[in-house]
């Protein structure tokens, strides 16, 4: 953000403190207006998205690669957390951080080979990573005494409301923990970026001949960015299962998942704080809203339609994203509110 | 005891033998000028120097260790900046963003490394343009960008590859003098590749010249312009009359 938030009692005069407070409160208290289970759930599902992209970005977005394997990372944390509920009875909410850590590990381990390869080649290796993963998952019954069930999946046990288990009654539970994980997340992109490893990952991400002649170690701070990236991804992932309560290879470890949130991505803003979440913001109502309303017509598929046509107006007239737009008109309604308050002042004070 | 010593680099490409057995020491505070036609190698030595490219033998010595083995960002920890012969500075970022990525090499917090940053703006002349953003600078800019941005890296040594290449005469009298000052106030010493000839001339204490990657001439600038091999190889029967007369 440009305009930085000043400090002490007057900041609350001040649109650049004041409008992103106004924001996160209207995130807060929207489902409770708007009592509408349709219009909750498909907030959780923006929410989510948003989740996975602004994990995907510190990646994907900063250290300008093009990841398309995020969705194993959401699998493992789906099938770690809901495994370990069914066998050893540990509940989701450790299982999340458990998951977190696998495919933190994960990362790293597929990382190391395939950072070797540049642009479209890795593109090309991570897809190859999810089609692998979800083929092994697929053809997988079980693992020692560890069942998997393959294509079928896994359903995970109902305990009723549960907040220790990580199982609600209500979707409102699920919008505030998802509006929480998304701030969490978001914070984290925010430190990264302002610090020595943000500058990193950018100019590794726009020329990594000329940063390492820098002194930088352009792969290992990736290696870092796509482990971190990982474990939220992974905690997304935990999220999902226990919010539909059945987590199966095609729904989760899928390649489609993988360009959603890319998509999403591209057209918010890639490397942008707040990118993932105004992609998030256009791309899935219209999923959703013509999932809802077109499916079982003859117009079956008609949202992925809806997504080609936006995809293709994004790249023509946006091709760096609708935050750059946003965040001048953002920047521009600061200034103005400023000027406005200010020459209030100066008539209070004649 | 010379800051860099390069005894007998060799590297091949494929059949090529871009450099063979190439051998230079440079001084703390010396200034040399490396010269020679297209493709004598030039760059590739710079390159193996750098790390970005791993010799297939020889070794390369400085600051008392050896060099040869390391990756490129140990190099430049250890005290060796370079600029690209076709510049590349981070296009989307702005000069400040630039600068400050070359200054954290040495520091840590971004406090640190912006007010080192804007410090070495301030030497090169930059610091007007701070918040431009790369890509809108002009070509003459951007080399002085991409000097200050391994300036940041606090260097001993500094490998220029072209920095005056398509500079018109003002802006060349300028890039000489910043290049002159580089070693009067920062102590640093230099290697440098060059075509124009009286930027060499004016500026090395020693100019090495290189022919299809082997060393065929050193010396002080007027014994090497007088040299009958370097004349044959790179500059010409014109130039040698010229400076010779």
């Amino acid at each position: 953000m440009s305009a930085m938030p000043p400090s002490g009692k007057n900041r609350w005069t001040d649109p650049a403190f004041y409008l992103p407070v106004l924001f996160i409160s209207v995130l807060l208290v929207n489902p409770l207006i708007i009592r509408s289970t349709t219009f909750t759930q498909v907030s959780i599902l923006v929410l989510w998205y948003a989740c996975l992209t602004a994990s995907w970005n510190l990646v994907g977005g900063f250290a300008g690669v093009l990841p398309l394997g995020h969705a194993v990372f959401a699998g493992i944390g789906a099938y770690t957390s809901t495994l370990l509920f069914i066998h050893a009875g540990l509940s989701p909410w450790i299982g999340m951080l458990v998951g977190g850590a696998i495919a933190a590990v994960v990362a790293l381990l597929i990382g190391v080979p395939t950072f070797k390869l540049h642009g479209a080649y890795y593109a090309l290796s991570s897809i190859a990573f999810v089609e692998v993963v979800r083929i092994i998952t697929e053809n997988t019954q079980q693992i020692g005494s560890l069942k998997i069930n393959g294509v079928q999946g896994l359903l995970v046990p109902l305990r009723g409301h549960a907040p220790l288990y990580f199982q609600f009654d209500g979707k409102l539970w699920y919008y505030y923990i998802i509006v929480a994980l998304l701030l969490i997340i978001i914070y984290i992109t925010y430190r990264i970026h302002r610090s020595r490893m943000g500058f990193y990952l950018v100019a590794g991400g726009e020329d990594q001949e000329a940063a390492e002649s820098l002194g930088i170690n352009v792969t290992r701070y990736k290696l870092v960015a796509l482990s971190l990236s990982a474990f939220f991804t992974a905690l997304t992932g935990t999220f999902y299962a226990q919010l539909v309560l059945y987590v199966f290879p095609q729904g989760i470890i899928s390649l489609n998942l993988s360009f959603e949130i890319a998509f999403i991505a591209i057209i918010g803003g890639r490397g942008t704080l707040l990118g993932p979440v105004i992609g998030a913001l256009i791309l899935v109502p219209i999923g959703e809203i013509s999932r809802i309303y077109l499916s079982g017509s003859q117009f079956i598929g008609i949202h992925l339609f809806f997504y080609g046509t936006i995809i293709v107006l994004a790249m023509l007239y946006k091709p760096s994203g609708m935050m750059r737009s946003i965040q001048t008109g953002y920047d521009r309604l600061v200034h103005k509110l400023r000027g406005a308050s200010a020459s209030a002042q100066h008539e209070g004070e004649r | 005891m010379s800051l860099l010593r390069i005894e007998t680099l060799t590297k091949s490409f494929g059949g090529l033998r871009a450099v063979s057995d190439f051998s230079l020491e440079i001084g703390a505070g010396e200034i040399v000028g490396l010269i020679g036609p297209n493709g004598a190698g030039k760059t590739t030595i710079f390159n193996l120097i750098t790390g970005a490219i791993p010799p297939d033998s020889g070794r390369v010595d400085f600051n008392g260790g050896i060099i040869s083995h390391l990756k490129p960002w140990d190099i430049c920890r250890a005290g060796i900046g370079r600029t690209f012969q076709v510049v590349r500075p981070f296009m989307n970022r702005t000069v400040l963003y630039n600068t400050m990525v070359g200054a954290f090499v040495r520091v840590k917090t971004p406090q640190e490394a912006e007010s080192r940053a804007l410090e070495t703006l301030s030497f090169t002349g930059l610091l007007s343009k701070k918040d431009i953003l790369a890509k809108n600078l002009t070509l003459p800019d951007r080399k002085r960008l991409e000097i200050t941005r391994a300036l940041a890296t606090r260097p001993r040594l500094l490998l220029l590859d072209e920095v005056m290449a398509g500079l018109n005469e003002t802006e060349t009298r300028e890039a000489i003098e910043l290049v002159q000052r580089l070693r009067r106030e920062m102590d640093l010493s230099l290697l440098i590749i060059e075509h124009v000839m009286e930027v060499v001339m004016t500026l090395s204490d020693r100019i090495v010249v290189l022919h299809h990657g082997e060393k065929i001439a050193e010396g002080p600038p007027s014994a090497v312009c007088s040299d009958q091999c370097v004349i044959d190889a790179y500059l010409g029967e014109e130039y040698g009359v010229a400076c010779n007369p």
